[in-house]
């Protein structure tokens, strides 16, 4: 239902042609072997602890996910309504793998889990994230963790 | 999400990512990225699928070993469960009538069809919980949904009522209690037996509820509220792209 090729045509070219930032200068850092490897996830899929704040359209502000939290309390709140929900309603990880994350750490796919998980809400412009992510990066680093798989919705 | 990757990388962290929107990829360029053939809303493919799920993850975690980017590469499987338009034909909730109670229409008594309908989806949304070892994506707004429902129906007449919440924005206590009605409403029908895709969910809940009628009627509202922020979300926050043939018509 919400595959681009099935929205309207308007919706989609207006998806699709949105203005978003080119970044010439890739850099692509080198790191261990997967299996060495301490993985973050980083969603912008507006998940957040019940508890937590509501996400506010554009302030590229992000929230803390524990990985050793209880994942039943993730909630979203993300502004958007053009994607489907009800497959996060029925299973969190077709947008936060976090229970595919811990088979793949059993399995010694990957050497370990970060403390914390992180999520913002996209749709915002990507310029507001970047004070907040430059200062996530820090927090990861202090954790160890030298791999990150972001996650959209 | 891609330019997340770039703030992430400069710092000196590797990342890699699931693509939904190739052209955004492609524009914005991230180190490393998978792109996945999969609806808006499914990154990972299907619910419930954790064989496919550890596939999709492992295919982009892989491409953390690459150190010289930009990396784009394709995800081969299309996502379980993609049915075509016939396989999702004959879903249909089932919402637990009796002709002893008279039936309560929106246009007589909105609040009173809207908590019948919630009343009569009961069982099926705490049989969708319990099936979810007590899992719900309800409760977003931290708002009683007994109070919900009296507030979101009251925007029909006036957007100005009194909100549950004063410490969030009214566009932000507007927009979650239309997320936590559509979460209850979805965990429900999906609890039910059959195979309730996405679309065949959607197509219930805006064209054949009370709520879908209320919500429309909420949209109308703020459409012509006068309030800037009320008057965009109108168009944008309520009632999603495909769905806007549920729109009241507009003279």
């Amino acid at each position: 239902m919400v595959h681009l090729h099935e929205m309207p045509d308007a919706a989609r070219n207006r998806l699709v042609n949105q203005d978003l930032p080119h970044y010439d200068d890739v850099e692509c850092v080198a790191g261990p072997p997967l299996s060495e490897r301490k993985i973050a996830i980083v969603t912008t899929a507006g998940l957040h602890k019940r508890a937590d704040k509501p996400f506010t359209h554009s302030l590229g502000e992000y929230r803390i996910i524990p990985e050793d939290g209880g994942m039943s309390e993730i909630v979203m709140s993300h502004a958007s309504t053009n994607f489907d929900r009800s497959g996060y309603q029925q299973d969190l990880n077709i947008c936060f793998p976090v229970d595919r994350l811990r088979e793949l750490k059993a399995d010694g796919k990957i050497g370990s889990i970060a403390t914390n998980h992180f999520s913002f809400m996209g749709a915002s412009p990507p310029e507001t994230q970047e004070a907040a992510a430059r200062d996530l990066a820090g927090i990861l680093k202090a954790d160890g963790v030298n791999g990150v798989i972001l996650t959209p919705v | 999400m891609g330019a997340l990757a770039h703030y992430i990388e400069r710092e000196g962290i590797s990342t890699t990512q699931v693509s939904l929107v190739k052209e955004h990829t492609l524009k914005i360029n991230p180190p490393r990225a998978l792109w996945a053939p999969f609806e808006l809303g499914r990154p990972f493919g299907a619910p419930d699928e954790p064989d496919f799920q550890r596939r999709v993850l492992k295919a982009a975690l892989k491409l953390l070993e690459r150190d010289s980017g930009p990396v784009l590469e394709d995800f081969p499987e299309e996502a379980p469960g993609s049915a075509s338009e016939e396989d999702t034909e004959g879903w249909a909730c089932v919402v637990n009538f009796s002709e002893a109670v008279k039936e309560i229409t929106v246009e007589e008594d909105p609040l009173g069809a809207l908590k019948q309908e919630m009343d009569r989806l009961r069982s099926w949304y705490d049989l969708g919980v319990e099936k979810r070892n007590g899992r719900t994506t309800v409760g977003i707004s931290e708002v009683d949904l007994d109070i919900l429902s009296e507030y979101f129906v009251s925007l029909i007449d006036d957007v100005d009522s009194a909100p549950p919440r004063t410490d969030i924005p009214r566009f932000q206590m507007v927009k979650l209690a239309a997320d936590d009605l559509k979460a209850y409403y979805f965990e429900a029908a999906a609890a039910q037996p059959g195979n309730a895709t996405d679309k065949s969910l959607a197509d219930w809940y805006y064209g054949e509820t009370a709520i879908g009628k209320i919500l429309a009627l909420v949209n109308e509202s703020c459409r012509l509220s006068g309030d800037e922020v009320l008057m965009k979300m109108s168009d944008r926050r309520l009632l999603p792209i495909h769905q806007k043939h549920h729109k009241l018509a507009v003279n």
